[in-house]
């Protein structure tokens, strides 16, 4: 099959898929509408992970960024897709975010300044809007502007990617948080930016610069692993009964199992496997971690959202994540068809 | 496993950046760092021995102080039944603190190739050494019952009685001796190839000795460098995770609680960043003066000051953001005890205090966006000093500004700090002292060989 | 034991020519001091591989599963106390003081297998009294030969060494 018509495939079959969380929500609106969060949060990472390995790279360089730039320059400039992935999210607030029916347990300043359908859609619009123009101009601006940039762009991430997280995961069963749930968030977008990098970066086998791809993944998967124990040793110790709540909630199968797939398949094989330099230095062994910690991770945000709205929302979310999967990595290969890096078409044969 | 994380490779070209002209052969690098301690005749050490008068009289304060805790009790200081934690933690907190960014140095930056550090390490290991030293005497002073501090050790005893495992304390305790033993494993091995280089210049015969046995017959062979470097970097490796673990200890440390403002999932990474911040500036300020005291111009450049500005600029955005973020999580949560919380912080009884961590910690740093002042040794040093102000602040205001105000309005109390505490404070910054000036009269300040390596890098083709 | 010819260099590159080039030239490289690590040679010279990595590995990973397991015989066993409706065996709580304890213990390990790889303390090394030798901890490069007994054969290997560009060369007993 030609490069176009696998992107076609890809696209018609991501349509599909997604239509198929669509009649998810006939029958249960509120199920097929965190199934769909479930997706968008993970390609949202990835995407806007990409983007911070771009504006780090530019304030950092190093062999590892040129090595990865054809897989995170298509991804970040698939950002503007997000806006159209969140619509559904933003028509489905009613159904999907109980704060939304203003109920008791959350704060009346809260919910007039904070948690509302309008400041809910402009937070999103303008981290969305902000990450977009990011990816669109920082690959424009060279030098001493570029770095400026990188290093702006950086700190308006920081800032809006706190906001957003609490927004997108936690605030679906506010007024639960956690202070460094932002952080960890950020983090795990790192995490899956190189995971999506190591998928599909289009080196030769004897590039050194691997080894420092596979030595990133490994520090960024201690990080999440160290800032997501921390947070739960945190709250064990405390054994607060208003944070507490949220992990009674999933504290029964399945989601105990589901945790148990991502610490098991975004932490602990990744890191075992890359403490070993063998693994760490070669493309074909690191892509295969790539992928082992993406499921994790795609398993971690299903265990972040769904069990507010129990186990029926799984299915829409295993579609969610496929379908948007599909729609994003078309998108790319025919992005990239008009002079951009390929991303689609890997393999042996196209390594430069 | 190593990684080239910072330097663009047309500004690697180490030498050229990381060196002036007067340094860039072996023999330079060698006489330079060597003479002040092996040709003592042609050096004054005027200023040295003042340092050592004044750091003398400070030790001697904090000596005369401690003494006094011991002897009447921690009823001397400003602590009461509510504020039960005083400067005594916060000197603690604050010093461990300074006590990371040795090894965060060394080890952090050597995972990530960069050759800079080679001029800086061995004074910010030294740092780290003693900063810890006297981190781990605060605790015990504070303990109220210090003859007992033991009983933080699992030994067998007539009472049947074990440590309390699941206490943050415990495992400060642990992390805490771990850490200075481990550091100070890892400042000896650094040393030993540049014990051998004194070894072989000194010019008499008892510092012949004295750095020979330090050396342990080190030869250079290229079987000992093999094994020195594995080692080096295997120690790194671990150097890393242990620091952060340490400092995140120290965080749990007020983390582990109920109590308002302290019971954050955000206080282990953020007390790392912070830590990571204080000691950056701490070793700013050593490198200014090491600089001036031993004319190094040559090995410690304005780009050194400039690199290690920006990752302080970069430090403080994090910590205003962690602010914030703490702000933000008191009012969304909606738990009144955090909001109010919030509320006196800046409004109550140490807002000026707390106004003035802000401007040190957060907006004066911004300075550092411009890179004139970057590399303006004295406007980073001054900065340095700042931000190490603004950091002992936030220390000490994490504690007061909790325990004056926690859950039961009847039991809001303020800390009026005694002529004790501010001893405490300062005669630790004395004993300090005088342990770095013994250091640098003693030991080679900038690691030899590691910059020797530089410079060959930029001589070979 | 066979004598050793120690020749002395000032330019690293001229150095690493005559280290590489040893085995045309008909000498026998025995060892090289340098001022600074010289990883290119080190496989020149076939040395055993360094054991200090897994060293470390199994002393810290034994150590943190002794700690964690005193924590639990004291906590769980020994001396099983309530502390607030958390389990006996509180792992979240535990894991702080085996880690801590392990990488010490670790570091502890690759220091001593790093003394005994290096073959330190060496405080009497022969090398030291030879006068060519202060230089290689400084700023000069030496080279170890095994010395031929033949005069001739030594004659020759000293001036191949000196057209390499050795500023000395001197005989020592190892």
């Amino acid at each position: 099959m030609t490069a176009r018509g696998q992107s076609v495939a890809a696209l018609a079959g991501g349509v599909a898929a997604l239509l198929g969380v669509v009649g998810c929500a006939i029958v249960d609106p509120a199920a097929a509408g965190t199934g769909w969060l479930v997706g968008f949060v993970f390609w949202a990472q990835i995407l806007v992970g990409s983007l911070s390995l771009m504006m780090i790279h530019r304030l950092t360089s190093g062999g590892w960024g040129e090595i990865i730039a054809p897989v995170t320059e298509p991804s970040a400039a698939a950002i503007p897709l997000l806006l159209l992935l969140a619509v559904p999210i933003f028509v489905a607030i009613p159904a999907l975010y109980p704060w939304a029916q203003r109920p008791l347990t959350v704060k009346p300043d809260v919910l007039s300044l904070y948690l509302n359908r309008p400041a809910f859609v402009v937070r999103s619009l303008v981290a969305l809007a902000g990450w977009s123009a990011l990816a669109f101009f920082l690959p424009r601006a060279a030098g001493g502007r570029g770095q400026l940039l990188a290093a702006l762009g950086l700190a308006f991430h920081a800032v809006i990617i706190s906001s957003v997280s609490i927004d997108w995961y936690l605030s679906i069963e506010a007024p639960f948080t956690s202070s460094s749930f932002g952080a960890s968030v950020a983090i795990t977008s790192l995490v899956a930016a190189l995971a999506w990098a190591t998928m599909w970066m289009p080196a030769p086998d004897d590039e050194p610069a691997i080894g420092d791809v596979g030595a990133l993944l490994l520090a960024t998967i201690l990080g999440i692993t160290y800032i997501d124990f921390m947070a739960v040793l945190v709250i064990w110790y405390g054994d607060l009964p208003r944070e507490e709540a949220w992990f009674v909630a999933r504290s029964h199968l399945p989601w105990t199992a589901l945790a148990g797939a991502a610490f098991a398949l975004g932490s602990l094989i990744p890191t075992l496997v890359l403490l070993q330099s063998r693994v760490r230095n070669q493309r074909r062994p690191l892509r295969v971690v790539g992928i082992i910690t993406l499921v994790g991770i795609a398993a971690n945000d299903a265990y972040l959202i769904a069990p507010a709205r129990g186990v029926a929302a799984l299915p829409s979310a295993l579609l969610a994540v496929i379908g948007m999967g599909l729609i994003i990595i078309s998108v790319t290969s025919f992005l990239a068809r008009s002079g951009a890096p390929r991303l689609f078409a890997w393999g042996p044969s196209d390594v430069r | 496993m190593t990684m080239a994380l910072t330097i663009p490779a047309e500004r690697t070209a180490g030498p050229e950046r990381w060196t002036l002209p007067e340094a860039r052969s072996l023999e330079a690098v060698n006489a330079i760092v060597a003479a002040p301690l092996l040709e003592r005749s042609s050096w004054s050490w005027r200023a040295w021995w003042i340092g050592l008068c004044v750091s003398l009289a400070a030790t001697m304060a904090f000596l005369v102080t401690v003494f006094l805790v011991f002897d009447r009790g921690i009823g001397i200081w400003g602590v009461n039944s509510t504020v039960v934690w005083g400067f005594a933690i916060a000197d603690y907190v604050w010093w461990i603190g300074i006590g990371n960014a040795g090894t965060l140095i060394s080890s952090m930056l050597l995972l990530m190739r960069q050759s800079w550090r080679a001029s800086t390490n061995r004074f910010a290991e030294a740092m780290t050494l003693f900063a810890a030293t006297i981190a781990g005497i605060f605790p015990i002073v504070h303990l109220g019952r210090p003859i007992y501090f033991y009983w933080l050790t699992p030994y067998p005893n007539t009472m049947h009685l074990w440590p309390q495992w699941r206490s943050a304390l415990i495992w400060d305790f642990w992390a805490i001796l771990s850490y200075i033993l481990f550091s100070i494993l890892f400042w000896y091995v650094g040393l030993i190839p540049d014990f051998a280089t004194m070894r072989d210049r000194a010019q008499t015969r008892a510092p012949a000795i004295f750095y020979g046995a330090l050396a342990l017959g080190w030869c250079g062979s290229s079987r000992q460098w093999h094994v020195y470097e594995k080692l080096h970097l295997a120690l790194a490796c671990l150097g890393v995770p242990l620091v952060v673990s340490l400092h995140s200890v120290v965080g749990m440390d007020f983390a582990a609680s109920l109590m308002p403002g302290w019971q954050e999932t955000i206080f282990p990474p953020y007390f790392v960043v912070g830590a990571m911040y204080s000691g950056f500036a701490m070793v700013l300020c050593l490198a200014a003066l090491v600089r001036w005291g031993f004319r190094m111009q040559g090995l410690i450049t304005t780009a050194h000051f400039d690199v290690m500005a920006k990752v302080m600029l970069a430090a403080s955005i994090i910590m205003g953001l962690s602010y914030a973020t703490e702000w933000f999580n008191a009012w969304y949560g909606g738990q009144h005890a955090d909001r109010s919380l919030v509320a006196f912080e800046f409004a109550g009884h140490y807002a000026p205090m707390f106004w003035a961590l802000l401007l040190c910690n957060v907006v004066i740093p911004q300075a550092f966006w411009s890179s004139a002042i970057r590399s303006n040794v004295i406007a980073v040093f001054v900065i340095s000093v700042i931000i190490n102000i603004g950091m002992w602040l936030e220390r000490i205001l994490i504690i007061w500004n909790t325990l004056s105000h926690d859950y039961l309005p009847s039991a809001w109390r303020m800390f009026l700090p005694t002529v004790w505490d501010w001893l405490l404070t300062f005669g630790s910054l004395g004993l300090f002292a005088l342990m770095f000036l013994l250091f640098v009269r003693i030991i080679p300040v900038v690691s030899m060989h590691e910059v020797r390596k530089l410079v060959a890098e930029g001589q070979s083709p | 034991m066979t004598q050793l010819l120690l020749a002395e260099f000032t330019d690293q590159r001229r150095f690493v020519e005559a280290a590489r080039r040893g085995r045309d030239a008909q000498y026998r490289v025995v060892e090289v001091y340098t001022p600074y690590p010289l990883e290119e040679l080190h496989d020149e010279l076939s040395h055993r591989e360094s054991r200090i990595r897994p060293v470390m590995f199994v002393g810290g990973v034994l150590t943190a599963a002794l700690a964690y397991g005193l924590e639990y015989y004291s906590a769980a066993i020994n001396y099983p106390y309530n502390s607030g409706g958390r389990p006996l065996d509180a792992w979240p709580a535990f894991m702080l003081v085996p880690f801590a304890t392990g990488i010490l213990v670790a570091a502890v390990c690759g220091f001593a297998t790093f003394l005994f790889e290096a073959r330190l303390p060496y405080l009497s090394n022969p090398l030291f009294a030879a006068d060519g030798y202060g230089g290689a901890t400084q700023d000069r490069f030496v080279l170890a030969i095994e010395c031929p007994q033949d005069g001739d054969d030594r004659s020759a290997v000293t001036k191949r060494l000196s057209d390499f560009g050795a500023i000395s060369i001197q005989q020592v007993e190892p």
